[in-house]
């Protein structure tokens, strides 16, 4: 012990002197007493435990010394060379002295294994270990040496407090306080202050805060004293983490007010080292503690910035924000240095960074409310970060918007991409002001976007993107969006706004014009917004917009069925007299299209035929006619045609004329059977009115309109008709003519050919009028050629024209006088007879013709003739002959005579018979009904004929 | 005084009774209901006949033609009958005018009725308008093919236009359609007549005879067919039966007094065809020479 309390003595002395001259003479000390210990403990053969004691003593101080020769060598090279070489190395020398004081104590203890001071000798091994770092080896040789020291003995104590220090060191404070306590108890040294120190900190790890303080303030006591080392400076340096942590913060605010110190430096300064230690939660509370009783703001701002700091560190992003937002308050207030809102943009901008980053990476994406709150986080970061840095606000909302978008909150990041592209605006920065324009077209784009939201922001979205680019075609998609969105909102004029930017940028895109123009005018028809209807097609027409010609013709058309729905709509009602006036209204509108207006006029006659209206069926009809093309009539053709009739039912023969002459004109150059109707139609009711001259202007159109030949011709002939009963002898040659060239029944033509033959025989016109009947004849010669059906009343009348050669030969029969004499006689009577023969052939030829009457009358003629002769013979009493003579003349004749009368009565029974077989009606029958011609009756009925009312009763 | 209030009274009534034809109102007057046509009536035979019908004189085609009819008698169906009858009669009565406004009136209902548009082509006809008169004929069997009375009317208007073998065509085609019918068989039997088919004349007119031995004009024929047959004594007898104003007629009398002549009553005769009073042109003819035999 006393040997010990020389060491001890020695160094202290030492320390008076420069520090390796100090250390050097005690080394050379502890070299003599080494020697001098060996040489008196081989005196006694080595049998004195306690010289072996000193002199593991002595090694162990030079040891000690020259460890920190070595210590100081060592980190005096540069750190290279530290770090390259091995430590060790350069420990040899001490090491060996460790372990040389070792092994003295190990023989020692082998060999006097009774050795009272067994507890000093384990002291020294322990402290030993302890030097060469073998914490197992120096915590066993210290408990070793406690359980082998007396209670109360110094060396208790040292390895108390040795023991407490390792435990403490360990961190097993639990373990050192009783061994701190017990020592300090014991021990009123000057270490007393160092070690209740440690146990003030170990009684503090154990959370028995208030003995933690109760000893920190004793050390801080005693440290004023010189008897204590003054450990003063780390207890207020730590004392305040103390009564922080103990929520005794006032009394430690009154503690340091007292030292004149500031509470707050104080604790920051705790704080900072507690930091630094990676004691988070203290550091944390320690700086909480404070600001609990710091009033003042530059120094609440201090703390706040360290706790910034803290949090930064450790990554507590919560309560990082909660204090980048108390000092971006400050911040605002102008209360914050130069270097605090340095710290604050970093932290924040940082924090924002780094959020953003992991919101934005995949590590998070199934984690969804992680993400939601690190979302969230990030824009809060930003928003102090947006009031920290003006001159990035259109980035900063920029990365807001990007954050949101990140996960998925589409809403939100395109509030935030506007708010950038506003902040872009003001700053005129074009690159944000594209970036957010873009991320804003990229979010609408979302599905997952609701709808409505899209809405609100689609405008704003395209007018932006269109305003940096608007001929790109990307601007073209924008722009039919745009055209959309406009259009979905109801918003027609901006649409229609939208159309004309785009025909500015995309004059050539005629198609897509075409298509806005149609969109937007369909939705006018729904609306029946007429005007606005019409104004389109107003510029359509007026190549205001570039369309296809084809898109000309619709937008017209959707013009006229904007017009014609609602009327069409009461008409399939049966509101006729609202379709009837909607109609008028359509067709006298000035704006309504060809298309309305035909349509409607056509409809309009239509309604008033079903009222039975015919000035104003006609009236209508005639309008619509005129609007429509002959395509359109064609296709209405049997209304008109019902229109016309309806006329002519009620007697208004003009108006149904003049309406099928009309209908007909427009058809004229289309294929259809009914230009046929129309033109008989016209004509023959322009006949029954006498108008002649109308009818044969409508032979005119007709012929233009080349109709057949047959339709021609018949209507040719009932003029022909009218122009013979007015006489017209001029006209009606000429229409003659014109007609031979187009009947094709020529012989129709024999009674027109007949009625002028006999005017010119009246006018004396004798040639021309033979060349008429000759042509009369050649027409039934040819036609009959050509076996064609010849009608009765040309028969009648060619027979006539063949009679007239018979009744030549009858008057030179009849005119061929019998006469005397003999021979002259027999001569003329056989005249007569061939003369007979050859009337009654030329009379039978007429039968050829098939003509009743003219079987009849040649039959009469012949009967007659017969008769005649027969009669003329049996009157001749030729003269001057003597009464036998003319008896056996008369004999003689009477043979001639009876089959002369026989042969007529036989043509008598044969035209009787052919008469009643073919009902002909002829009044030359009358002649053959008398055979002895005794009788001429005649009968005509004096009515005529019966006109019959009704069928009758049945 | 009265009297003629009350005449202003009625006069005032009848104005505000009347109203505008449904055709004739303005825009602002019409209603929906104005623009229902009624339904056409189809023909139907069982009802083509004249009702009330009655003929004194003339009772065989009595049912079928009012043409035979006195003034009196017409204006009896004008105001008993339906109003195609009445239509019809209007004609015959040559009230033009009437007749084409009742036209008008039931047109719609009457559109599909041939018996309609026989009679509108009668009214023409009566005016002498035979243009139109066939038109509205055609119309006619335009809607109803078949259609006996157009057919004979057609067969008329050939008469009036001396194309008698037309006509006879035409009555035989009318005759065809409706083999019940008289008239076109009158018609027919009439031409017969003229033309001297005498035996197809005469039997005819012997069957209407026993179907109507009270009509005149059968009697007035058949005399004349007996004539044409010479069988006096038979023409006689049936020209006797005649009552005065038939005998009187122009048709008639010169056969009558040729009968007589030729029976060998040709004081009678001579009366007679002195008396007779002769219009017709043709008919002129006929009576100087008749004339002339009988004052032999």
């Amino acid at each position: 012990m006393k040997t010990l309390l020389g060491l001890v003595l020695f160094i202290q002395v030492a320390f008076a002197l420069d520090m390796s001259e100090r250390r050097q003479a005690i080394i050379n000390i502890i070299d003599e007493e080494v020697s001098e210990v060996q040489r008196l403990s081989g005196q006694v053969n080595h049998q004195n435990p306690s010289l072996f004691l000193r002199e593991a003593e002595l090694y162990l101080e030079k040891a000690r010394l020259i460890r920190e020769v070595e210590n100081e060598y060592y980190l005096s090279l540069p750190v290279e060379k530290r770090r390259r070489s091995q430590k060790k190395s350069f420990f040899n020398s001490s090491k060996n002295l460790f372990e040389r004081a070792q092994f003295i104590c190990e023989k020692l203890l082998k060999k006097f294994k009774r050795f009272k001071q067994k507890g000093d000798v384990y002291y020294i091994m322990a402290y030993n270990a302890k030097e060469l770092g073998q914490v197992k080896k120096s915590k066993k040789y210290f408990k070793l040496s406690l359980k082998n020291s007396s209670r109360n003995s110094k060396t208790t104590v040292k390895s108390q407090v040795a023991l407490a220090d390792i435990y403490y060191n360990e961190k097993k404070y639990s373990s050192a306080v009783p061994l701190y306590k017990n020592s300090l108890e014991k021990n009123d040294d000057k270490w007393w202050t160092k070690d209740a120190f440690n146990l003030a900190w170990s009684y503090f790890r154990v959370k028995k805060y208030n003995l933690a303080i109760s000893y920190m303030r004793e050390v801080h006591s005693k440290s004023k004293s010189e008897q204590y080392i003054d450990m003063s400076e780390a207890v207020e340096r730590d004392i305040g983490l103390f009564y922080a942590q103990a929520g005794r913060t006032k009394e430690g605010l009154n503690f340091y007010e007292q030292l004149g110190k500031n509470f707050t430096e104080v604790l920051i300064n705790i704080s900072l080292r507690l930091k630094a230690d990676s004691r988070y939660a203290q550091a944390k509370m320690v700086l909480i503690e404070a600001l609990k009783v710091e009033n003042n703001d530059s120094q609440k701002i201090k703390i706040y910035s360290e706790l910034m700091e803290l949090y930064a560190q450790y990554s507590r992003r919560a309560e990082l924000l909660k204090v980048c937002t108390v000092l971006s308050h400050f911040y605002k207030q102008g209360s914050l240095n130069s270097e605090q809102i340095e710290r604050l943009k970093f932290h924040t901008q940082n924090q924002a960074a780094v959020l953003q980053k992991q919101v934005a990476s995949k590590t998070y994406k199934r984690l969804k409310k992680q993400r939601e709150a690190k979302a969230n986080r990030a824009i809060a970061f930003f928003d102090i970060v947006y009031e920290l840095i003006p001159s990035k606000r259109a980035e900063t909302r920029f990365l807001q918007g990007e954050t949101y978008f990140a996960i998925g909150d589409f809403h939100k990041s395109l509030s935030y991409y506007e708010m950038a592209h506003v902040e872009a605006s003001k700053q005129s920065d074009v690159k944000f002001k594209k970036l957010s324009t873009e991320a804003m077209l990229a979010t609408l784009g979302q599905r997952k976007l609701d709808q409505k939201v899209k809405e609100r922001y689609y405008t704003n979205a395209y007018n932006k993107y269109l305003e940096l680019d608007s001929s790109s075609n990307k601007a073209s998609s924008i722009f039919k969006k745009l055209f959309n969105v406009h259009f979905e909102q109801k918003n027609y004029s901006q649409s229609e706004a939208t159309l004309y930017r785009y025909k500015e940028n995309f004059p050539n895109d005629y198609k897509t014009q075409e298509s806005m123009i149609a969109r937007l005018m369909d939705q006018y028809r729904k609306e029946n917004n007429f005007e606005k209807v019409s104004s389109w097609i107003n510029k359509v027409e007026g190549n205001e917009f570039k369309t296809s010609a084809n898109y000309k013709i619709k937008v017209k058309e959707l013009l006229t069925n904007m017009q014609m729905k609602s009327v069409q709509v009461a008409l399939a009602k049966g509101e006729k007299v609202r379709a009837l006036k909607g109609y008028h209204e359509v067709f006298d509108q000035p704006n309504s299209t060809e298309e309305a207006k035909k349509n409607s006029a056509y409809n309009i006659a239509v309604l008033y035929y079903e009222l039975g209206n015919e000035a104003k069926t006609y009236d209508w009809a005639l309008k619509s006619l005129s609007l429509m093309k002959p395509r359109d009539v064609k296709r209405f053709e049997d209304s008109f045609l019902t229109f016309s009739s309806f006329f002519f039912d009620k007697r208004e023969f003009d108006i149904s004329a003049d309406l099928s002459l009309r209908t007909l004109g427009k058809l004229c150059r289309q294929r259809t059977k009914s230009k046929k109707i129309f033109f008989k139609n016209s004509v023959f009711v322009y006949l029954a009115q006498n108008n002649l001259a109308k009818a044969k202007s409508v032979i005119g159109i007709g012929e233009k309109c080349r109709l057949p030949q047959l339709s021609i011709s018949e209507a040719k002939i009932e003029v022909l008709k009218e122009i013979g009963k007015k006489e017209e002898w001029v006209e009606y040659e000429k229409t003659l003519v014109e007609l031979k060239s187009m009947v094709i029944n020529q012989s129709d033509l024999i009674p027109f050919f007949n009625k002028l033959y006999k005017v010119y025989q009246k006018l004396g016109e004798q040639s021309k009028a033979l060349g008429l009947k000759e042509q009369a004849l050649n027409i039934y010669k040819a036609d009959k050629s050509k076996k064609r059906n010849i009608k009765l009343e040309s028969l009648d009348i060619i027979a006539s024209y063949l009679f007239e050669d018979v009744y030549k030969t009858n008057s030179v029969l009849t005119n061929m006088k019998l006469s005397f004499p003999e021979k002259m006689y027999n001569q003329r009577l056989k005249n007569k007879l061939a003369m007979l023969d050859r009337l009654t052939n030329s009379a039978l030829k007429v039968h050829e013709t098939g003509s009743g009457k003219g079987i009849v009358e040649s039959y009469k003629i012949i009967i007659e003739a017969y008769r005649g002769v027969a009669n003329e013979i049996e009157a001749f009493v030729p003269p001057g002959k003597p009464e036998s003579y003319v008896k056996s003349f008369k004999a003689d004749m009477r043979g001639i005579i009876a089959p002369l009368r026989q042969q007529a009565e036989k043509y008598r029974v044969e035209a009787l018979k052919q008469i009643n077989q073919y009902d002909i009606l002829s009044k030359d029958t009358f002649y053959l009904l008398d055979q002895n011609e005794n009788y001429i009756f005649d009968y005509s009925y004096y009515l005529k004929a019966s006109s019959m009312d009704r069928g009758g009763r049945r | 005084m009265i009297k003629k209030v009350i005449f202003i009274l009625c006069s005032f009534a009848l104005v505000s009774c009347s109203t505008t034809r449904k055709e004739n109102k303005d825009l602002g007057e019409l209603k929906d209901q104005d623009f229902v046509r009624p339904k056409a009536q189809k023909y139907n035979y069982r009802e083509d006949y004249i009702t009330h019908a009655h003929s004194t004189l003339f009772p065989l085609l009595s049912d079928e033609s009012m043409e035979r009819y006195t003034e009196g008698e017409k204006e009896n169906i004008e105001e008993k009958s339906n109003e195609l009858d009445k239509l019809m009669a209007l004609c015959h009565l040559k009230k033009s005018k009437e007749a084409f406004e009742l036209a008008d009136n039931i047109y719609l209902k009457n559109s599909e009725n041939p018996i309609y548009w026989n009679s509108v082509g009668l009214c023409f006809f009566y005016q002498q308008d035979y243009r139109k008169a066939q038109l509205y004929f055609n119309k006619a069997l335009g809607k109803e093919k078949n259609y006996a009375p157009a057919m004979n009317n057609i067969g008329v208007l050939y008469r009036m236009k001396n194309e008698d073998q037309k006509a006879l065509e035409a009555f035989k085609t009318a005759k065809i359609y409706n083999r019940f019918s008289q008239t076109p068989k009158f018609n027919i039997a009439q031409l017969y007549l003229e033309y001297g088919l005498i035996d197809k004349a005469f039997s005819e007119f012997i069957r209407m005879k026993k179907m109507a031995p009270n009509d005149m004009d059968v009697r007035a024929a058949l005399a004349t067919a007996y004539l044409l047959k010479k069988e006096f004594r038979q023409a006689v007898n049936e020209f006797e039966s005649l009552p005065e104003k038939i005998q009187e007629r122009e048709d008639v009398v010169i056969n009558y007094a040729l009968s007589l002549y030729y029976s060998g009553n040709k004081e009678k005769a001579r009366d007679i065809i002195k008396d007779a009073n002769i219009k017709d042109t043709q008919t002129k003819e006929y009576y100087s020479f008749a004339r002339k035999v009988v004052m032999q």
